[in-house]
């Protein structure tokens, strides 16, 4: 075995059962998005490798269960995680609301504190653009909450509107998530380096 | 109406109820059917005599009421329920009495029933739970109360009846009753083995979902391993709803028959609460299904399900994946199990314990099993790394080297976040990971990474605890020798602490690790160390010996001065650097000492000791004049070598001397060494002495002494003085060395002094044509 230069981002997909967690990850890794809801059982997992800033990075992406009868056993998986994409039902105004739990839950259990996440929109694919700017107005101010929270945490938090049944910006979502989690681990480096 | 019942009715009527004699059963049961008349004062009347008798005709009362379905009758037997109940409960062999005497049962609250049960229960005992059972078969309600009479012995004495009981209220094949059967059976575990039969038959061909739940649920107490092929039968025609299924399967998992399991796999395509059910049943069938549920990894789908079973399994599940990574042949399988073996155990033992575990699996030989527990720890992600250097100091090899080579794949970057994010939580522990990762992992990039995060601002990171002490010391003891000499870099960090370990290591047998003691030794800088130092600096290793005369000389103590002066006779270059190194280190107070050995034969000893004094400086230098003057001029040559040596940093030392004195010899000596210092500020004094005949010539020695550095201050001062006085300095032939004669010839001239410069050639022509024709550059200088 020889020094491997890829590196290993743990990720997770946090967000309320049935918002499409496992289906943007199928989304992504070309599994394909599965009509019928399987709820995760505690959380599952799959690993994609990709290239982010010229530097080879493998996914590993928990896929944590939605249900609250999940709760215990999720917070386990949330340790070492890198970064999180927080997935909301653009359909469902009330799951939006409860991303706010996920993001407790993620800084209380990954082991370094909050670690850059993104909020993604799913299932754009159901609602027309009128209520999707009503979703966006409200998205916003969601952003500049965390935005500000986070502010000295060395990474800065986007939206994204995704659809698992079309594919629509899961890559870029993912991707935008591998970035933020380069410029986080630079920042802390240079934090580290200056101290 | 008869003419008797006339004057009956009459009689009671007028509430004359004495002449009606209780004890005549015949008149007494002639008087039941006025239970049912119009006359509420006949009814009451017919009651008392009733209730009064010795022996009531309770079964001709029911026979009335069966016959009439009265409301008077009915509720005369369910105001004196008591009395009527058993007799009411034996009307169920019939089948259509028992629907009528159902329907008044109902009519009374479940409580009052129950508590009727009790009172009889009381006397009859037995007759009140066979009356409860009949009850629970035919009132909903009260099918559903928590309340029983009925005990495991009853039903065990008097299966039999009960078995018959049963079957007759099931075969009345009322949808109702059976359905209470079935509800009954699943309250009590002890009847479902009675009608066994029964059961399958509704599983079998029932197309009623609730007959189906109830049957399935109460086959569970059957204990028959046989019946899961019957329920699994069911669940493959796939016709049943959600419900039902939900209802096999959880039986399914209760019966545990372990054969079926393929078949519930199956499930796990449904999704949903189906897979969800059917992981959980095949969780508590037990070990058994462990070699199914590991076959059914081929399928990548099937993971979460599997694992949810395995969680529920418990620690076997574990055992069983760790032996079948060993033995399994199917790569598919393989890398499944160790996708399982992550999840499983993370949700059993938790992150510590799952990596824990998995690690403990890396000191086995054999390579699948290592590679697959390999691609588990990797699954788990960088939060495997920080265990994984724990394992890096194992005591076990294999487990080492496997850990290193885990490592090896995550690579520095990996490394470096899972540092990184353990800093957030505990700085402590990076410490001591990263000084473990330094000490022994192999690969330099990886310990360059252990070194940046083990040492923050020059100093440890982690806490210099007596554990972390141990880590080091046990390092010590390594067989690779670039362990204990990383262990050395470390060890410095616990100073005065760490010298009894590091002083061992100035006799281990490795060379380079007794260099590195020395050498981190001489950091720490203690006293304590003394005795180590001196011995290692008569070490045969040069090194060794080399980075202890050092040491010894930053101790600073005069004591081991004859080491030092011993190391000065060794043959090596080193040695003897480090020695004059040593000897200026320990400075003043060791000067008494070694300018005695300038008397040595040994020309190193004194070269050494020289150049020792030259690097004292000053206040070295100073006391070594002072000696010279009073010794009357000797060692001028080592005098002369150090302040040769010192060069410009002499002459403060020189000059505060020089004045001070007030002796003429001893104020020429020093100008002398002034001179061969080139101090071109004696030049004044060379100057006023080269106008007089009786210094002239000590003068023109300075002058050769200095060189041509003092040209330039030499003409100033010849120029302060008339000319005259500067051609009678300049007689014939002087003994001024030609170089510095043409220098100052051509001072004057580009001073526009040509006469003194005319002066001074022809006054040494044959001098100066003799170093023109070996100096053509000069000619022009000559040829005005």
């Amino acid at each position: 075995m020889t020094l491997d230069s890829r590196l290993y981002f743990k990720v997770v997909l946090a967000g309320e059962a049935g918002v499409g967690k496992t289906s943007l990850r199928r989304s992504y890794l070309g599994v394909g998005f599965q009509t019928q809801h399987l709820s995760t059982i505690g959380a599952d997992f799959a690993s994609y490798s990709t290239k982010i800033n010229e530097q080879r990075v493998n996914f590993q992406i928990w896929d944590l269960a939605g249900q609250d009868i999940f709760e215990s056993m999720r917070n386990l998986y949330y340790k070492g995680s890198l970064g999180a994409l927080m997935v909301f039902d653009v359909t469902d105004v009330s799951s939006l609301e409860a991303l706010n739990n996920w993001i407790i839950e993620l800084d209380k259990n990954s082991g370094r504190g909050i670690v850059p996440f993104s909020i993604l929109g799913n299932k754009i694919d159901l609602l027309d653009e009128e209520e999707l700017n009503k979703i966006r107005k409200t998205v916003d101010l969601v952003i500049k909450k965390y935005n500000k929270k986070f502010a000295s945490k060395g990474f800065s938090i986007n939206y994204f509107e995704t659809s698992a049944k079309t594919g629509h910006n899961v890559k870029i979502a993912f991707n935008n998530l591998g970035e933020s989690i380069f410029n986080y681990l630079e920042f802390r480096r240079k934090k580290r380096e200056e101290s | 109406m008869k003419n008797i019942d006339v004057e009956l009715r009459d009689l009671l009527r007028t509430g004359k109820k004495e002449s009606i004699d209780i004890n005549n059963l015949k008149k007494l049961k002639s008087i039941i059917l006025f239970l049912n008349d119009e006359d509420r004062e006949i009814r009451r009347t017919t009651q008392e005599i009733l209730l009064s008798a010795p022996i009531i005709p309770v079964s001709e009362i029911v026979d009335l009421y069966l016959s009439t379905e009265s409301e008077y009758v009915a509720d005369f037997i369910v105001e004196n329920l008591n009395i009527f109940l058993i007799d009411l409960v034996d009307r169920f062999s019939n089948k259509i009495d028992s629907i009528i005497v159902s329907e008044l049962i109902k009519k009374i609250p479940v409580k009052d029933l129950f508590a009727t049960l009790v009172e009889i229960a009381e006397i009859t005992p037995i007759s009140a739970k066979k009356a409860e059972l009949i009850i629970r078969t035919c009132y909903p309600s009260f099918s559903e109360s928590m309340n029983s009479l009925i005990s495991y012995d009853f039903i065990e004495n008097f299966k039999k009846e009960i078995k018959k009981l049963l079957s007759i209220r099931l075969k009345e094949n009322d949808k109702n009753i059976t359905t209470l059967v079935l509800k009954t059976a699943c309250f009590f575990p002890e009847l479902p083995p009675l009608i066994e039969k029964e059961l399958i038959n509704i599983i079998n061909h029932s197309d009623i979902e609730e007959h189906i739940i109830y049957a399935t649920t109460a086959l569970i107490n059957v204990e028959n391993k046989k019946n899961a092929q019957i329920l699994a039968n069911r669940l493959k025609n796939g016709k049943d709803s959600e419900k039902v299924k939900l209802a096999i399967i959880e039986s399914l998992g209760n019966i545990g028959n372990p054969k079926i399991a393929p078949i519930m796999i199956e499930l796990f395509d449904e999704g949903g609460q189906i897979a969800y059910s059917t992981s959980k049943s095949l969780g508590s069938m037990g070990v058994e299904v462990l070699p199914y549920l590991v076959q059914a990894l081929k399928e990548d789908r099937y993971i979460p399900n599997i694992v949810e079973s395995m969680k529920r399994i418990g620690s076997a599940s574990f055992e069983y994946l760790m032996t079948s990574l060993e033995k399994e042949r199917n790569i598919q399988i393989r890398k499944n199990i160790a996708h399982c073996l992550t999840l499983v155990m993370h949700e059993q033992y938790g992150y510590e314990g799952t990596i824990k575990l998995l690690t403990n699996e890396l000191a086995g030989k054999n390579r699948e099993l290592v590679e697959a527990v390999t691609q588990a720890l990797i699954n788990l992600g960088t939060p495997s790394i920080e265990y994984l250097i724990d394992e890096l100091n194992d005591k076990d090899r294999e487990l080492r080297k496997n850990a290193v080579k885990i490592l090896e794949h995550f690579g520095e970057g990996n490394i470096e976040i899972a540092l990184d994010g353990l800093l957030e939580t505990d700085e402590d522990r990076v410490g001591t990971l990263s000084i473990i990762l330094y000490v022994y992992h192999p690969d330099e990039r990886l310990r360059k990474l252990g070194y940046s995060f083990a040492v923050h601002k020059g100093n440890l990171r982690a806490k210099k605890t007596d554990k972390l002490l141990e880590i080091l010391t046990d390092a010590l003891n390594e067989i690779d020798p670039y362990i204990r000499i990383r262990s050395c870099d470390i060890l410095v960090f616990f100073k005065s602490k760490a010298i009894p370990h590091l002083t061992k290591l100035l006799s281990d047998p490795n060379i380079l690790v007794k260099r590195k003691a020395a050498e981190a030794l001489r950091t720490i800088k203690s006293k304590r160390a003394l005795i180590a130092l001196m011995n290692a600096a008569t070490d045969k290793d040069p090194i060794v010996s080399e980075i202890s005369t050092r040491a010894l000389g930053e101790l600073g103590d005069p004591g081991v001065v004859d080491i030092i002066l011993g190391n000065l006779k060794r043959n090596s270059q080193a040695i003897y650097e480090a020695s004059v190194y040593a000897l200026s280190q320990l400075g003043t107070p060791i000067l008494h000492k070694i300018t005695k050995e300038l008397s040595s034969s040994n020309k190193k000893v004194v070269d050494g000791i020289v150049d020792a004094i030259s690097k004292i400086g000053t206040v070295g230098l100073e006391i070594l004049i002072k000696k010279y003057l009073e010794e009357n001029g000797r060692r001028v040559a080592q005098i002369e070598r150090i302040i040769g040596k010192m060069g410009e940093t002499a002459i403060p030392a020189i000059l505060e001397i020089y004045e001070k004195t007030s002796d003429s010899q001893n104020k020429e000596k020093l100008l002398r060494l002034r001179a061969k210092i080139k101090d071109t500020s004696v030049t004044k004094e060379i100057v006023e002495k080269l106008q007089k005949p009786a210094s002239k010539k000590t003068a023109i020695e300075l002058i050769n002494l200095i060189g041509i550095e003092c040209v330039n201050k030499i003409v100033d001062e010849l120029l302060k003085l008339e000319q005259n006085k500067v051609k009678r300095i300049f007689t014939k032939n002087i003994k001024i060395e030609p170089k510095i004669l043409v220098s100052i010839i051509k001072e004057l001239k580009l001073r526009e002094q040509q006469q003194l410069a005319l002066h001074l050639i022809n006054q040494n022509q044959r001098t100066l044509k003799k170093f023109v024709s070996e100096n053509p550059e000069f000619e022009s200088l000559f040829e005005e």
